[in-house]
């Protein structure tokens, strides 16, 4: 035990300097409408930091909120219901899910066990839309109103750092991260001619 | 005094404007002149479908509900092709009317108004709802009434907008319901001083016409197919009912082809007032319309129609010229049906300087000739200056000044032509005399 103790002091304090760092940044969208659909990442592959969570979103007000919703591969969605009608949740894409007609003041679950973009909706509703970005880091981050962002705790080094929006792009860029001095990232994502 | 006191209610700022503005957020001036005229961004944005460049729904400002997600598309036919819904209603309202003045007391003009000298009776004559909005990014709609204190209503346009069908951008559009034939690389409106590029006459109603007959500036209800080509190439060609007292058999057609040399491509349109181009456009109309003659019998004409445009601009100086010839078989509906045909010509040009933003002094002259089969040829000449104020960008004036001459008539005189010269058999010719002075005011909301 006391052998045990010694170690873990000979190593916290390794672990508390943690090498981590923060990297903020600004993203331009045109058009400025689909700003609310941008996800930043780190193009990283790292297994799952702890066991996997649970996050809900809710149909309320025919609305799904959050309108985003970032989990990492192995988390469980609950979709709660909290409308007085029923609503259905399914997605086309990827592997592609539908949980049915969800009831009043019940809920329908998922496990994501493959990264990548699911648009969420709903088969009676065709005006509910939401997202759910699986990702393979926990290293990603919705940007706000104003377009900015914040990935904290980040590994010192050199990362690809990317961008997902539901409808505009932009190129990757690559950014080290430091510690002690945040790392900026700007964006500017808009529509890709047609092929 | 008209036009200073004008001057004098000029403001900078401007808001409250129609469907469109509203739409996206804009000013009148992004797309006009004085309206209804359009300035080259305007015209982009008609022939478009009443659409911005790029893609449409990323310059709409207004809140929208979803009628379904873009991913509904590729599911179909399991899903229901999605589009949008304007969150509010996608309407304007317009008022319009004129004050008249008959400076000459024995003109023709002061006669037919019975002497009158000054008149505020038509100072509110016609109100105009307008419509317009996308179901989706490519499929866009259009939509007018007119209500006018005769009292009459008719619904003018009611258009869907099948755009880019195949091809680049604008190449292949489809228009279907009610409208006025594109007959030109610009919008029907595209007059400062007219309501109408294109002057409006029913020959028939020349000799008598008791019902609406063709005329190339009618609302009809049809098909039409148009598009641009390498952003200086318009066409088009349509397919209406026409106008007819009874049920026809659909079988109006024309067509229309227009080429513009010189300033921004027409998938752009020039947002400037300044600009210096060319264009000419060249149409073929041929109509069968069944109207109910003088006699009250039920008469059957076919027209056919050619015609040619040219607009020429530099810097801000516009002259616009059109001249269109009419055969029609029976326009006069005469009991000899053999001689009852008509040969008409058209003429107009006119004149434009945006002087400023706000100011557009023009010229307008309109000619008409009516040479009929066994009957004298007539002609009417009006000369139109005139002066176009916005007060507001929503709010204009049009002060005007008609002058008129004509050597004889036909039987129902010109007034199917909108002219008010009446010669008679002992004076058959009218010289050049001030018909009317008329201050038009508009107001767009």
């Amino acid at each position: 035990m006391r052998l045990t103790l010694a170690c873990l002091v000979a190593v916290l304090p390794t672990l508390a300097s943690a090498q981590t760092g923060v990297i903020t940044g600004h993203v331009d969208a045109v058009p400025a409408r689909f700003l609310g659909e941008t996800v930043v990442f780190l193009k990283l592959k790292v297994a799952p930091s702890g066991p996997p969570r649970h996050v809900t979103i809710d149909q309320k007000g025919m609305r799904f909120t959050p309108h985003v919703t970032l989990i990492e591969v192995g988390d469980t969605v609950e979709f709660t219901n909290h409308d007085a009608v029923e609503h259905n949740v399914f997605t086309p894409d990827n592997e592609g899910y539908n949980l049915g007609m969800i009831k009043p003041n019940s809920a329908g679950r998922y496990t994501f066990e493959h990264p990548g973009v699911y648009m969420q909706l709903c088969s009676v509703h065709a005006e509910m839309l939401a997202y759910v970005f699986v990702g393979e880091s926990p290293h990603h981050a919705v940007v706000d109103a104003a377009g900015n962002f914040r990935l904290e705790h980040v590994p010192t080094g050199s990362y690809e750092i990317a961008i997902w929006n539901s409808h505009l792009k932009a190129a990757e860029q690559r950014v080290m991260v430091v510690e002690g001095k945040p790392a900026i990232v700007n964006f500017e994502i808009k529509r890709q001619p047609s092929p | 005094v008209l036009i200073i006191a004008a001057v004098g209610l000029v403001a900078t700022d401007a808001r409250a404007i129609p469907a469109f503005a509203r739409k996206y957020g804009t000013s009148c001036a992004t797309c006009h002149t004085v309206y209804p005229k359009l300035n080259g961004f305007g015209e982009t944005f008609r022939r478009n479908g009443f659409r911005f460049p790029g893609v449409d729904s990323d310059a709409a400002k207004t809140e929208t509900i979803a009628l379904g997600q873009e991913r509904d598309a590729a599911a179909f036919p399991n899903a229901i092709w999605p589009g949008t819904l304007a969150a509010a209603l996608p309407l304007a309202l317009s008022v319009n009317g004129q004050a008249l003045a008959h400076p000459a007391p024995h003109s023709s003009g002061a006669l037919a108004d019975h002497g009158t000298a000054f008149s505020l009776r038509d100072l509110v004559a016609e109100a105009h709802l307008w419509g317009g909005g996308s179901f989706d990014d490519r499929l866009t709609w259009f939509a007018q009434v007119t209500v006018t204190t005769q009292p009459s209503i008719e619904l003018e346009n009611a258009e869907l907008h099948f755009n880019d069908l195949l091809g680049p951008p604008q190449a292949l559009n489809l228009v279907v319901g009610r409208g006025s034939a594109t007959l030109s690389t610009f919008g029907a409106h595209s007059s400062y001083l007219s309501d109408t590029a294109l002057p409006s006459l029913a020959v028939a109603g020349l000799y008598g016409a008791t019902s609406p007959s063709f005329a190339l500036t009618a609302h009809t209800t049809g098909l039409e197919l148009n598009g641009l080509a390498l952003g200086l190439l318009t066409w088009s060609a349509g397919l209406t009912a026409g106008t007819n007292l009874d049920l026809r058999p659909t079988e109006n057609v024309y067509a229309h082809l227009g080429l513009t040399v010189g300033g921004r491509s027409l998938l752009e349109g020039s947002p400037a007032l300044a600009d210096t181009s060319l264009t000419v456009d060249l149409f073929g109309y041929r109509a069968n319309t069944r109207f109910t003659a003088a006699s009250g019998e039920a008469r059957q004409d076919v027209a056919l129609v050619a015609g040619a445009a040219v607009r020429a601009t530099w810097n801000t100086v516009e002259f616009d010229s059109g001249l269109s010839v009419e055969q029609h078989d029976h326009a006069q509906a005469l009991a000899d049906p053999t001689s009852d045909g008509v040969l008409a010509l058209v003429h107009h040009d006119e004149l434009s300087w945006v002087a400023w933003r706000w100011l557009v002094p023009a010229l307008r002259v309109e000619y008409f000739r009516a040479m009929p089969q066994a009957a004298p040829i007539t002609w009417d000449l009006r000369v139109m200056p005139g002066v176009a104020v916005l007060i507001r960008q929503n709010l204009k004036a049009v002060l005007l000044a008609s002058f008129e001459t004509a050597h004889g008539a036909p039987p129902a005189g010109w007034s199917a032509a909108g002219s008010v010269a009446t010669p008679t058999a002992t004076t058959p010719v009218v010289r050049f005399e001030n018909e009317s002075i008329t201050l038009r005011l508009d107001a767009a909301f």
